[in-house]
This record gives structure tokens, sequence and C-alpha cells, in this order.
């Protein structure tokens, strides 16, 4: 288990990291998210040890977690947001050098690289220079090269940046695959999607801050509904009798002109409160929408993820 | 092989891997070396034919006396001798035409000749020099006084032994080269080419070396590296003992062309030598760490390096030797690594010092070595800590 307590990183009068704290279970995935410039490269940093906090402290598995110590940085993976590979070695030669920094040689460090190599589907290449390799196979490799030393914590800054959607799949998957062995994974992102796809326990973080954390079921709470349902009327004084007859079957709306937007937690009782009402007003349009991370963090913001 | 050792073996794979770079590393020092040696000692011929200097003399006396200076003068083997009116010799040398225009004025025979006998009255050799070419004048001097005194001398006293032997002075002077066996001004040149070509190329190896570093910090590779368990000392120790074989290699490769194709010896200790390599090399690739060091990104760094790379090698005495700079300027490159490293290469290879000899320059390099990767380390290591 990883545990950080009050983590501050300041960078001169900026302070990056403001008090974060956070719990991550063993073999769950923990996702960061937040938009560009929240802290959470600064907290990752801290959380692989690579950075010392200018307050507070990161143990995993019990051990303190310092750039000083590479004790309790052994079991910790790290796959860094750019792609950070020698594009003019090849594959198997990437991982044969980054395998020796952690000490694996010789049968040991061949059967390793083979193992990763199976992970990120990349067997039948594996002897290409990588300056060769699509967008989509050097991520895939980016992340190989962290399982060399057989972590127990995966820590993945932005893993997918600039990835085309069939190699974001074949991450996603592998991802799945190595949780479903036991790994954990911390996964940070800007993209609420993956988060949503993949993790089990979610931090939002904006300006150095962690500003909600929980499951996916406990950060949609934060909204009026998890649903919302969108009836287009023929007018406004047609939208009035809708609003009307939604609220008195004891549902949360909004009239917006010639709409009216219901909140709701239970989408199958409230869809047949509006059946009810279609039967006296006609509708013009019905759209039916479920609340996404990106509208928690503008509910608490009050700005967009990606701003 | 451990973290140290995979980390240099990885730079020097990346250095091979791109095999049209590592032969531009080795090919451009040797090409300016030879182009250089060209300019300085000629091509093919080892001779050491000197070119006469052309100098004008006015000869406003036109007495038997600076007839017979006129006469000893054209006789100088060294000396291009044309005669001019006074006006004439002032143009030309004003103009640049001649690098030096003697102009003896009225009496000066008679005077110069009764200055040999005790009279007090001295009579003044006007010489008009073109600034420009300072070290051609120097020497012209040198000539013209010498055969000046000499037919002074045959004039003022005929019946001596002086003035019917040899050129009139009542010295002779034996040359000797102060350099290794079989070493003349030719091979020398062409030796300091080499040595300061290749402390050039292997100054700007260090230069890639430092882009390296910069690019895997800006690709986290460098972030990669760091969450290893890698003491923070070996990866920047690795980055100068990579350095230092890649620096080696090019030396080895820059002198064997020099030794293969232009002549190029080790006339002095073959150990001084090696270890004047070696140290070089390793001068070098502490200088890329401490570039890596100061820089922040790739292009900011690269531009500013290529100037101080060419400086030091200017200072240093890679392309005109340090003893042909003024007094003060010689002693101001004391403080460049590159003299040091020029220096020694000099010593071993043309100079035929032993290691004893060379131990100084050795000493210098090796020194600025340390002190670059000191405060190369240090500052990296602030700088990774408060990233």
């Amino acid at each position: 288990m990883l545990i950080a307590e009050g983590l501050v990183r300041r960078f001169g009068p900026v302070t990056a990291v403001d008090g974060v704290s956070l719990r991550v279970e063993e073999g769950s995935c923990f996702g960061l998210l937040g938009p560009n410039g929240a802290g959470k490269t600064s907290t990752i940093d801290m959380l692989v040890g690579l950075a010392k906090p200018d307050a507070g402290t990161v143990t995993f598995s019990g051990k303190l977690v310092t750039p000083d110590d590479s004790g309790a940085r052994r079991q910790i993976g790290y796959v860094p947001q750019e792609i950070a590979l020698y594009d003019d070695l090849s594959a198997t030669a990437n991982l044969q050098f980054f395998a020796g920094l952690y000490g694996i040689a010789g049968n040991e460090r061949e059967r390793r690289i083979r193992e990763v190599l199976e992970v990120a589907g990349l067997t039948d290449r594996a002897r290409d220079k990588v300056k060769h390799y699509s967008g989509g196979m050097k991520r895939r490799l980016n992340i190989a090269v962290s399982l060399l030393q057989r972590p127990k914590l995966l820590v993945l800054d932005e893993p997918t940046v600039g990835v085309d959607p069939q190699s974001r799949n074949a991450i996603f998957e592998s991802l799945k695959l190595l949780q479903s062995q036991g790994l954990t994974l911390i996964y940070t992102t800007h993209y609420m999607e993956e988060v949503e796809r993949l993790c089990d326990h979610i931090a939002i973080m904006d300006a150095g801050k962690v500003v909600a954390e929980g499951d996916l079921p406990s950060l949609y709470s934060l909204l009026p509904g998890q649903n919302t349902l969108t009836i287009g009327a023929a007018n406004t004084s047609d939208a009035s009798r809708i609003l009307a007859r939604v609220r008195s079957a004891g549902f949360q709306a909004e009239e917006n002109g010639a709409s009216v937007e219901i909140s709701t937690e239970d989408l199958s009782a409230a869809l047949g409160a509006v059946a009810e009402a279609n039967r006296e007003i006609p509708f013009t349009s019905l759209q039916t929408h479920k609340r996404t991370l990106e509208e928690v963090f503008l509910n608490l913001t009050g700005r967009s993820l990606r701003d | 092989m451990g973290a140290l050792g995979e980390l240099v073996k990885k730079d020097v794979r990346l250095f091979l891997a791109d095999r049209s770079a590592a032969i531009i590393s080795i090919a451009v020092p040797v090409g300016i070396a030879v182009f250089m040696s060209m300019v300085f000692a000629g091509g093919g011929s080892t001779s050491t034919e000197i070119k006469p200097i052309a100098i004008v003399v006015a000869d406003d006396d036109q007495s038997p006396t600076t007839n017979a200076i006129l006469e000893k003068l054209r006789a100088e083997e060294h000396l291009k001798v044309r005669v001019a009116d006074s006006a004439s010799a002032r143009k030309m040398a004003s103009s640049g035409e001649t690098a030096m225009a003697v102009v003896f004025p009225k009496g000066f025979g008679e005077r110069a000749l009764a200055a040999l006998s005790g009279a007090n009255s001295r009579p003044e050799l006007e010489t008009l020099t073109d600034p420009s070419q300072n070290t051609t004048v120097m020497a012209a001097q040198g000539f013209v006084s010498k055969d000046v005194v000499s037919a002074l001398v045959h004039e003022a006293y005929p019946e001596s032994p002086l003035a019917s032997d040899g050129d009139g002075m009542p010295f002779t002077t034996k040359t000797v080269p102060q350099t290794g066996k079989g070493t003349d001004d030719v091979t020398a040149t062409r030796a300091h080419m080499f040595a300061g070509m290749a402390v050039q190329g292997v100054l700007f190896y260090s230069i890639n070396l430092a882009m390296g570093f910069l690019r895997d910090r800006r690709l986290s590779i460098w972030k990669r590296i760091r969450t290893a368990p890698v003491p923070f000392v070996s990866v920047t120790l690795a980055k100068v003992l990579s350095g230092t074989i890649i620096g080696t290699i090019t030396l080895a490769a820059v002198f064997l062309c020099g030794i293969g194709f232009m002549g190029v010896r080790v006339t002095g200790s073959p150990l001084a030598f090696v270890l004047q390599c070696l140290v070089t090399a390793l001068m070098a690739a502490t200088f890329g760490l401490l570039v890596a060091s100061l820089g922040k990104t790739e292009d900011q760094s690269r531009g500013l390096s290529v100037f101080v790379v060419l400086m030091l090698s200017m200072l240093g005495g890679a392309w005109l030797p340090t003893f042909l700079m003024p007094q003060w300027m010689q002693s101001a490159t004391l403080a460049v690594p590159s003299r040091w490293a020029i220096d020694g290469l000099d010593a071993a290879l043309w100079r035929g010092s032993d290691l004893v000899g060379v131990l100084p320059s050795l000493a210098g390099t090796l020194g600025f070595a340390v002190l670059f990767f000191l405060v190369a380390n240090a500052r990296l290591k602030a700088t990774d800590r408060s990233a």
C-alpha cells in the first residue's frame, strides 16, 4: 500500500503541490485526474522518489520513498509522460540497458525482456530500432521498460498522450491484465474517459490540491443527479407545463427556454414520469445523458478539465 | 557488469549506432588538420626551404660603403632586394607592397665608419615597415642588421680575417632545433596541427555529449534513470567515462591518420603520449558534462558551446601555436585547458619530451578535468533536487 501524507512541493514562489494526501490500496487502480498544471506530475515525482517533498512523506509497503534511498524505489515502476527511450537503439537494446540499471543480468534478463515484449505485443519487432516504431508501439515499449524489474506498483504519468485509439485499447488491455495479476496502478491523465474506464478510485486535482476523491459513484454523487434527461417542447408554455408535471412526480428539473432538464439517479423512474407527461404534452425531442467526471470537475472548480 | 558499466556501454553503443556521425567526428578533425598542414607546412615535401623576404632599399648616400652594403644585401639568400628612390620606397611600405623598406641617408657610410672608430655621432638607418607584417619585418631586420654590420666591418678593417672569411661577424652560429629525433620544422608543424585539431575535435564531440545529456532530460530518460537504484554520481561518472572512451577513439583515429598519411611521429615518450591522449579525452568529456550542467535546453546551449569550443581551440593554440601569441596572451592561456592538452601532445609528438617533460601538461589537463567534473556534478545534483 502507498500512503502519501501532506505532500508539499514548491518551485520558488509557486506551490505546485499543496498538502496532497493519498492512500493507494494494494491491487487497485488509482486515478489522478486533473487539468494541465494541476500538480499531477509534481505529485508523481514525489510518489516515485524522484523529488523530495518540501513537506510530507510517502511510504510504500511501510518503507519511506525518497530520492536518497533506493530500497522502496526498486518496487516502483515509473512510466514518464514523454517517450523515454533511445531512438537509435533497438527495443531489445533499450530493454537490456534499463534491465542492467536494476542489476538484472544474464538469462534472467533475457527471460524478463521476452516477458515484457510479450505484454507490449512487440516480440516480432524486438530487433528493430525504436525510431522505426509507430507512436503507439513506442508508448507500449515505454510501459514495457517499467515492468522489467517486476514492480509491485506501476506509476503511469499520462501514458496515452498522442496515441491512436487502437493502441490506446491495447495499452488498456495490458494494464487491466497486469492489474488482474495483482499489480497496483497509479494512473494520471486529463482524459476523464480513461479514468472512468480503468480506475476504481480517483483523486481529482486542481491548483496543487485534491479537490475530490473517491470511487466513481461517490464522485458522481457530488452532482445533483448521475443522469440527465433533456426534453424539447414546442414552445415555452409547453415547457413550463412539462416542468410542473415532472416536479410533481418528485424529480429535480430546470426549465431552459423551450426545454426542460431533469437530473436523476434513477433513470428508469424518470423515463416513466416523462412518458406519462408525454401523453398530454407533445415533445419535440428527448435525450438522455450520463454524467461524466468532466462535469464533476466543472461543478467543483468552475473550469473545464481541458482548460 | 554494474549499473555504471551499463550506462557506459549504452553511450558507446549510441555513438556507434549513428555510424555517419561517428565517421564525421573523426573525419572532420583529420580533414582540417591535413588542410592546415598544407597551408602552414606545404604539401608532400618535407623540405625546409624558406622563401626570401622581399625588401626595398633606397640609397640616398651613394657612397662606396653603402654600395658595399647593397652588394651584401643582394647576396643575402634570405632577402630579395629591390632598389628604389626613397620616395618610392616609402610609398611601397605604406601601401603594403613590401614588408620593409630601408633608407640609407646621405652621409650614412662615412658616419657609420667613423662610429666604428669611436666617433660619438652615429648615423640613423631608417626602416619603413608595414605593421600588418610584423613577423616578416622582424626577420628582415635581423638579416639587414647582420649584413650592414658585416659590410661595415669589411670596409673599416679590410685587413682583418673577418673581412675575408665568412659573413664578417666576430662569431659563428650553430642552429640546433630542440625537437625530437628526425623532426624538422615541416613535420613539427604537421604534428602541431594534428594535435590542435584532434583536441578541437574531441572538444566538439563533448558538445554532442552535452546535447545528449540535455536530450535525455527533455525526454524524461533522465527521470527513468534516476528512478532506478543507481547512485547519482554513477550517472555523471558514466557520462565522463563513456565520453573519455569515445574521445580516446577519436584521438586515436586522428593521430593514426596523421602517422599513416602525413608523416606525424611520436618522437617523445609513447607512454606520455598515450597518457596525454587519455587525460585530454577525459578533460573534453568533463567539459561536456559542465556544458550540460550549465545549459537548460539543447538550443540554448548548442550555439554558446560551439563559440566556447572555438575560443578554447584558438586560445589553446590549436590554430596558431601559443608561442606566436603576444606574451600577455601566452600567460593568459595558461587558464585555458586546451592549452595544456595541446602543449602536452606537442611535447610528446615533436618536441621529443620524455614522461617527466610532459608531466606538467598532464597535470594541468587533469586538473581542469577534475575541476570541471566537480563543478558539473554539484550543479547537476542541485538542479536534480530542484527540478
